[in-house]
């Protein structure tokens, strides 16, 4: 079988915070172009630290990371910018700048890479039509529900045109029909070529969709399936009563890492 | 192309940062207006004093008396070993005839029938001098010291006294400004500091969204940098504009007032005066200006 080109590549990536905590150990991960991939696991079993391996937030202690092509593993800091300009990102809370409204929002990412401002009317309306909430142009943030919100959040990621997206549990804050949707609305933008990511600790959605898992437990490759169900052993209960703690200091440092 | 809009970009968000970070950005442009300002009150004082010293100099003189029994072939050779002498710039013979014209003419001009009385003597007979102008009042004493020294001379007269307090006058009032205007400017830059601190708290989650973007550092950064050279810019724009206004005004008004002093109150033109002020105000703003706003990105914003 001849292999696709690969969007994303892990050779051994082992990554040690400061603190002495291991949260990824000897990864290997291959992911192709126009794939779509979910990456599963319980709290603490280093998703988020894979994201931020992904966005060059932190380095990893040992190992190679490739996307799209290009080495990031020692990547310089001015590099790095370039790097997130080809990703597009959304997050759980969504992220969008509560003062100012819809079409600014999205605007804001096209400004943030320099286009010019004559062609970024065009650009925004028709990536707020494909996420359908061309209607909420002028309405802010805390107008909207929570799916509008993310569909927003997706807008911006993909406003640029980044050849691959990555959704950090993208339906953590929003209910199930609405989670659906917003899966749905992510499997028509990988059918138009974009790689997609979705980082998630939901079964329901990933037993849905049907399609590639990549199971991570404490830091290290489970499973890596096609068509996979995912089946958490940890109790939902146990796997929150850990988050709390661990997470908080995580979402720190994610903060942190971009200020 | 993308850094030119970025530029410009920057400009106008620098701008926003300020209207809505109101208070402390007044705060800040009203520091920097004071320090400039007594700035300039202390620059106008130590130049005029300079001024006035300097034109003084050129008056004041030494005089140098000679022995009762001297001849006039070593008066003429005092005077040309005077005129060798590097730290003097001019040399002037008086001869006793001129002074006491001079005298007349000072002391019994209004009245002339008291020189009557010293008829065709010259009370100032044996008194030919040589009126001796220094390069620089401060070294007179040198120079004083010197002359007496020489074969022949009787007595030195000289009047360093005034020449003397105005020049430590002028030292002392460097140091006090200075001083001042140090702990001013060591103010402005904390306080624009914490303007652009407030700034950048305030945007925290903006800025990590842009990063998040990819957005370089000279576009999360460029805002913050124009901002503290704007209000450094208006903070240096004020006080020149009210202290061209008020120099003129007290030029006049002293010059009115004392009138009589006008021999020795001569003022430096507001021209002159601001050829130099101005761009030394501007560099100083907008270099704290820019000093402040530096230190706190590198401090926040760096990753």
């Amino acid at each position: 079988m001849e292999k696709k080109a690969s969007i994303v590549s892990l050779e051994d990536v082992t990554m040690t915070y400061p603190s002495g905590v291991q949260a990824i150990k000897d990864l290997s991960i291959d992911i192709a172009k126009g794939e779509f991939v979910f990456i599963v696991g319980a709290s603490g079993s280093g998703k988020s630290t894979l994201v931020k391996l992904l966005l060059c937030e932190v380095k990893p202690t040992s190992g190679k990371i490739i996307v799209n092509g290009k080495n990031i593993t020692y990547l310089k800091h001015k590099q790095v910018a370039a790097h997130r300009r080809r990703i597009g990102c959304v997050f759980q809370d969504f992220r969008l700048l509560k003062d100012r409204n819809v079409f600014e929002n999205v605007a804001f990412a096209q400004k943030v890479v320099g286009v010019q401002n004559r062609l970024v009317g065009k650009n925004v309306r028709r990536i707020l039509s494909l996420v359908g909430v061309s209607e909420k142009e002028k309405t802010f943030p805390r107008e909207l529900s929570g799916g509008q919100q993310q569909r927003v959040a997706l807008a911006r990621a993909l406003v640029n045109q980044p050849t691959l997206l990555i959704a950090d549990e993208p339906t953590g804050n929003l209910d199930p029909k609405t989670s659906m949707e917003i899966m749905h609305l992510l499997e028509d933008i990988n059918a138009q070529g974009t790689t997609v990511i979705v980082v998630t600790h939901d079964n329901e959605i990933v037993n849905q969709l049907q399609k590639r898992v990549i199971y991570l437990k404490e830091g290290q490759l489970h499973s890596d399936e096609e068509n996979a169900k995912y089946v958490e052993d940890l109790s939902i209960e146990s796997a929150h009563l850990s988050q709390g703690a661990f997470e908080s200091q995580e979402d720190d440092e994610i903060w942190g890492g971009l200020r | 192309m993308e850094k030119i809009y970025t530029l410009f970009y920057s400009i106008g968000q620098g701008m926003k940062n300020i209207k809505r970070n109101r208070m402390f950005s007044i705060t800040s442009i009203i520091t920097i207006t004071a320090s400039l300002f007594l700035f300039g009150i202390f620059y106008f004082l130590t130049s005029n004093v300079q001024y006035m010293v300097h034109n003084m100099e050129k008056s004041v003189s030494v005089s140098v008396f000679f022995e009762d029994t001297i001849s006039e072939e070593q008066i003429q050779q005092i005077g040309a070993a005077l005129k060798r002498r590097t730290d003097v710039k001019k040399v002037e013979y008086i001869s006793a005839e001129q002074a006491w014209e001079h005298v007349k003419k000072d002391m019994f001009e209004d009245n002339p029938e008291l020189i009557e009385t010293f008829s065709e003597d010259n009370p100032l007979a044996n008194s030919s001098s040589y009126e001796v102008y220094i390069k620089d009042v401060s070294k007179q004493a040198r120079l004083v010291k010197a002359i007496k020294q020489m074969e022949g001379v009787r007595k030195v007269n000289s009047s360093d006294e005034t020449a003397k307090a105005l020049t430590n006058f002028n030292r002392l009032l460097s140091v006090i400004s200075l001083t001042i205007i140090a702990i001013l400017i060591a103010v402005a830059v904390f306080l624009i500091s914490t303007t652009i601190t407030v700034g950048i708290t305030v945007r925290k989650e903006e800025i990590a969204i842009m990063r998040l973007i990819g957005a370089t550092d000279f576009f999360v950064q460029g805002p913050f940098i124009v901002e503290g050279i704007i209000i450094g810019l208006i903070g240096s724009l004020i006080p020149l504009g009210v202290l061209a206004i008020l120099y003129a005004q007290i030029i006049k008004r002293v010059n009115h007032a004392f009138a009589s002093l006008s021999q020795w109150l001569v003022f430096l033109s507001v021209k002159s005066e601001f050829s130099i002020l101005v761009p030394v105000c501007l560099g100083i703003g907008v270099g704290i200006g820019l000093l402040g706003s530096c230190i706190t990105v590198q401090k926040h914003l760096r990753v």
